[in-house]
């Protein structure tokens, strides 16, 4: 074997995790113990290799540049990205949440991206959309029954040591709740019921009551809306007269009835 | 009435009644669905009252409409032109699962070359999803290939654009980054007989793989036995491995390491051939 470039060997060195980033001069060097032909005749003895680095040229000692994995820059998630102020229409139904997460990525090919939802500050960019919902962290965003309108997109700001991300919330808000009946006239069944419970003498039919809204997301040129959605099982009910009167038709006279609902029914008792 | 049964949404009634369609079958349609998340389930409940039974539902997608990128690799080596971004998709509303039927998301990788050439060159590099509820992908090559685009008069700047292609078309595409090829250096050859040891010029992070490659000129010689002391610095660097190229035509060297002086010391022979 002869020439220029005869390739011999290849050393692998694993750079130490726990020093400073920077540059290493001096690391490495080799000494050639010795280069001999097959006649016997040794050509080269005990001379330093030369070494190829960053610096290029010829050079006796080795470097290399130790850097540490820095953030290139951060990402905002917020899985479910659209929801409905539940709370605006009941507040029973509780404050609605919307999960939020915010990742720095860093410059070390096939690193993981780091969670920095703990660390980094959230916060509205346009401060009024606290109208729609409240950021007291990078993690969550609630929707409750103080917030008083909708949007069609709520931009949230997530900063860490300068960088910044942002992610978009749409938001649905109730009005114009109204409730209907499938029956509202409803006929006696029984004129001298002698049983127990709510209806101690007269017994009506009774009939399903709906309560519908509308949804609205926004305003001005980003106005969304829907309408006639069905929340029947989101509004708390009452009863209309608990223990008052109302009009009877049908000959039985009046002020001796009442209304009231019981579940999704509206029920009448004599 | 009819609404999700899980990932709380709501289910938006065309109407507060229901159809009869058979005996016992009801029809309730829904004029819009608000769903809290990409599927879940229905469940249909009769004057108030529950069943056990729902059906599970997925929401349709939207088209992303808005892509975002930033580069983990933002100057590459000649000999370490691994590239990776991580890219965001959204549609428009701001959500971040998007429709996949005949999407493609890549990187575009351009510029002009430095010197007297000024030719324009590009390269593309693929993504792949790795969080689908997230629009997240991960665009990776382990090495862009464009090892003639270096200079040796100074670094390279490059653009790196994330584009959404939906079947062949660009529908949108993410603000620039820049992208850098570091200045390469002259290589070093050897001028009389001796040895070379190539070292990684690319900068490295802790835990990374510092190499070595060790090149001989014989000169007018042959080479039937050679060998070699390598030093390192054990406070930052720890061996690891030691590889014979085979093409050289040598035995296994006989290989000694002190790892508290820090010394490799190798010797081989040149390999017998026995018939």
């Amino acid at each position: 074997m002869s020439g220029n470039g005869v390739s011999l060997v290849t050393a692998r060195f694993t750079v130490v995790s726990n020093i400073a980033a920077g540059t290493y001069v001096g690391v490495t060097g080799a000494t050639v113990r010795d280069m001999v032909n097959r006649g016997g005749f040794k050509y080269v003895s005990n001379s330093a290799a030369t070494i190829s680095d960053f610096r290029g040229g010829a050079q006796q000692q080795g470097l290399f540049i130790k850097r540490n994995a820095a953030n290139v820059g951060l990402y905002a998630v917020a899985r479910t990205a659209e929801t409905i102020n539940y709370a605006a229409i009941n507040s029973n139904n509780g404050d609605t949440t919307v999960t939020m997460e915010v990742y720095a990525v860093t410059s070390q090919f096939g690193s993981s991206d780091t969670t920095v939802t703990s660390s980094a500050s959230c916060s509205l960019a346009v401060p009024t959309d606290s109208e729609v919902l409240t950021v007291s962290s990078c993690s969550t965003a609630k929707l409750s029954s103080s917030h008083v309108r909708g949007s069609a997109g709520v931009n949230v700001i997530a900063t860490l040591n300068g960088q910044q991300a942002s992610l978009t919330l749409r938001v649905w808000f109730p009005s114009a709740i109204s409730v209907t009946v499938d029956d509202s006239d409803l006929g006696v069944l029984v004129t001298s019921n002698s049983g127990s419970g709510q209806c101690s003498s007269n017994l009506f039919q009774s009939s399903q009551v709906w309560a519908l809204c509308d949804l609205s997301a926004g305003s001005g040129g980003g106005f969304l809306q829907v309408s006639g959605v069905d929340v029947t099982s989101l509004v708390q009910w009452f009863s209309i007269s608990s223990g008052g009167s109302v009009s009877i038709s049908g000959g039985l006279g009046s002020g001796s009835s009442r209304a009231f609902v019981q579940g999704t029914h509206l029920e009448m008792c004599g | 009435m009819m609404a999700p049964a899980s990932a709380r949404g709501l289910g938006l009634a065309s109407g507060a009644g229901s159809s009869r369609v058979a005996v016992g079958q009801w029809s309730q349609g829904f004029g819009a669905f608000v769903s809290g998340a990409s599927s879940g389930a229905v469940a249909a409940s009769v004057e108030g009252v529950s069943f056990g039974s729902s059906a599970s539902y997925s929401a349709a997608s939207s088209r992303a409409t808005q892509i975002s990128m930033l580069v983990k690799t933002p100057v590459l080596y000649a000999d370490d032109q691994r590239f990776q971004a991580r890219v965001q998709l959204r549609d428009s509303t701001g959500r971040p699962v998007v429709d996949q039927t005949s999407l493609t998301v890549l990187v575009s990788v351009s510029g002009v070359l430095i010197g007297s050439s000024g030719q324009s060159v590009s390269t593309t590099v693929g993504c792949s999803f790795t969080d689908s509820a997230a629009g997240l992908l991960l665009c990776s090559s382990s090495s862009l290939g464009v090892g003639s685009w270096f200079s040796t008069l100074s670094d390279q700047p490059l653009t790196a654009t994330a584009q959404v292609v939906y079947s062949s078309t660009v529908t949108a595409q993410s603000t620039s980054s820049v992208l850098t090829l570091n200045q390469t250096v002259a290589s070093v050859s050897l001028s009389s007989e001796g040895m070379l040891i190539s070292l990684n010029r690319a900068p490295l992070f802790g835990g990374n793989t510092l190499i070595a490659t060790v090149t001989a000129n014989t000169g007018s010689f042959d080479l039937s036995t050679w060998g070699l002391n390598i030093n390192y610095d054990t406070s930052v660097l720890q061996f690891v491995s030691l590889t014979l190229d085979n093409t050289a035509g040598f035995d296994a060297p006989v290989v000694n390491s002190d790892t508290t002086l820090g010394v490799v010391s190798m010797v081989a022979l040149q390999r017998v051939e026995r018939r």
